[in-house]
């Protein structure tokens, strides 16, 4: 059976996607039997350094450092798939194994970014010629016998529309799309809410969450921060009005903690958070299709 | 008695200033009790001095009791100024929230999450104003250009 898969992504930077894919396949996979699997899509490398970076030395933590420096001698990062895969005729044999996924815990498993995804965005312009790229990608995974079957396989996207975007849209089951309580961050929603559908057209639109973090509360949500669920809320409708997409402003909000900002680097969700990733979480599996 | 017994206006002064100055040494010594107080009650419960100063903010028991509109009355109103705005724009909102009275305009402002402080009509219309202002710009769709049909060459 086929995982499924989301996409957390966001035009506006600084929302959270990181934190939240990162707390999203934390909790599932702490709390659950689920096997998740995460894959850093960004070029920044966000989720690699802050799941990767020992901060009291500065440097890559000893196991992922030894691992990723033979993964990308051997040829075996993302970028080297997607390279492959560009080529004209080529076959795209890139094989996928453990030398090609890392294992942060036996149920949490990750696929890191490298920094050429950055020339990649500059040196391919064929966008119809990547956008099969993850789903081919994910194919191998899941018939690989040498790993084992994901229940869920979770994107961190970058804060603009790649290529790499655009190919795991293409596919995927659900857009979560973080947003925060402030003007600018509730704007970004039309805007990609808008650009979604004509962008990824013909594919068929994925159902898309949209929900509140980085909430401020006192206790419940501030009335400032219930202003712009309102007010994205609104735009959700509109959007699956005037744009026939899926989309759903999410019940579910994920509250504002300094602690929270640390939770990947800490190696884990802090206790009092992991209810509302959980709540979180129900409420994007059941809106999956 | 006689005339010699009663303190002469400078004697007075000065019994008045001694007195004065006692009294502001209890207040100081009653301050730094207070805030004693307060911050043992803070290591116990970190939220409980947001949520005393909510409760007895003035204008909370001054400005916002006087009206009765409820929480949904309020956001029916924000929603009508919201349409208002699109339809006949700034200055009919303008109008319609002068005709509010300032109780109402607090309740609809603490409601929208625009802190009120000491609640001046002006200053409290200008946070709605610009509430409204945000809405109206959050739901308006943004001229997104489209991809251009077929895709460009690929890179040698």
């Amino acid at each position: 059976m086929n995982p499924k898969t989301i996409a957390t992504i966001n035009f506006k930077g600084g929302v959270g996607k990181t934190t939240v894919t990162w707390c999203l396949g934390d909790v599932i996979s702490s709390f659950s039997d689920a096997k998740v699997l995460l894959f850093d899509l960004d070029a920044q490398m966000s989720l690699t350094q802050a799941i990767a970076l020992n901060e009291e030395t500065g440097t890559l933590h000893d196991k992922f450092g030894k691992w990723y420096e033979l993964a990308t001698g051997r040829q075996k990062t993302i970028f080297h798939a997607l390279d492959q895969f560009t080529r004209p005729d080529a076959h795209f044999d890139f094989a996928v194994g453990f030398d090609f996924i890392y294992q942060i815990t036996d149920s949490l498993h990750f696929i890191p970014s490298v920094e050429d995804l950055y020339w990649t965005e500059l040196e391919v312009f064929d966008r119809e010629g990547v956008k099969e790229f993850i789903r081919r990608l994910l194919a191998k995974i899941t018939n690989s016998p040498k790993l084992p079957k994901y229940d869920y396989v979770l994107f961190d996207c970058p804060p603009s529309f790649t290529l790499l975007s655009y190919s795991v849209l293409s596919c995927c089951d659900l857009v979560l799309i973080p947003v925060n309580p402030d003007f600018f961050a509730s704007k970004g929603t039309n805007l990609i809410l808008n650009s979604l559908k004509m962008r990824i057209e013909p594919f068929p639109i994925p159902r898309i969450g949209v929900f509140m973090n980085k909430t401020k509360t006192k206790g419940p949500p501030t009335k400032e921060s219930t202003f712009y669920m309102r007010e994205v809320s609104r735009v959700c409708e509109q959007a699956a009005k005037q744009q026939s997409i899926d989309t759903r402003f999410f019940d579910s909000w994920i509250p504002d903690r300094v602690g929270l900002k640390r939770a990947i680097t800490t190696g884990g969700v802090p206790p009092d958070l992991v209810e509302p990733f959980k709540r979180l979480w129900s409420e994007a599996v059941a809106y999956l299709p | 008695m006689t005339e010699r017994d009663f303190r002469t206006p400078s004697e007075e002064l000065e019994r008045l200033q001694e007195e004065i100055a006692e009294t502001k040494d209890v207040l100081r010594e009653m301050l730094a009790r207070l805030s004693q107080i307060e911050r043992h009650a803070s290591r116990l419960s970190p939220g409980w001095k947001r949520a005393a100063q909510s409760t007895n903010h003035p204008t909370s028991e001054i400005a916002g009791a006087d009206s009765s509109m409820s929480r949904s009355q309020a956001l029916q109103v924000f929603d009508g100024l919201v349409d208002s705005w699109r339809q006949r724009g700034y200055e009919a909102v303008q109008g319609q929230l002068a005709k509010l009275q300032l109780p109402e305009l607090v309740v609809l402002a603490r409601e929208l999450g625009v802190p009120v402080g000491k609640p001046s009509r002006k200053g409290v219309t200008h946070k709605i104003l610009g509430r409204v202002k945000e809405s109206v710009l959050l739901s308006r769709n943004v001229n997104v250009t489209p991809p251009s049909h077929g895709t460009a060459h690929k890179a040698d």
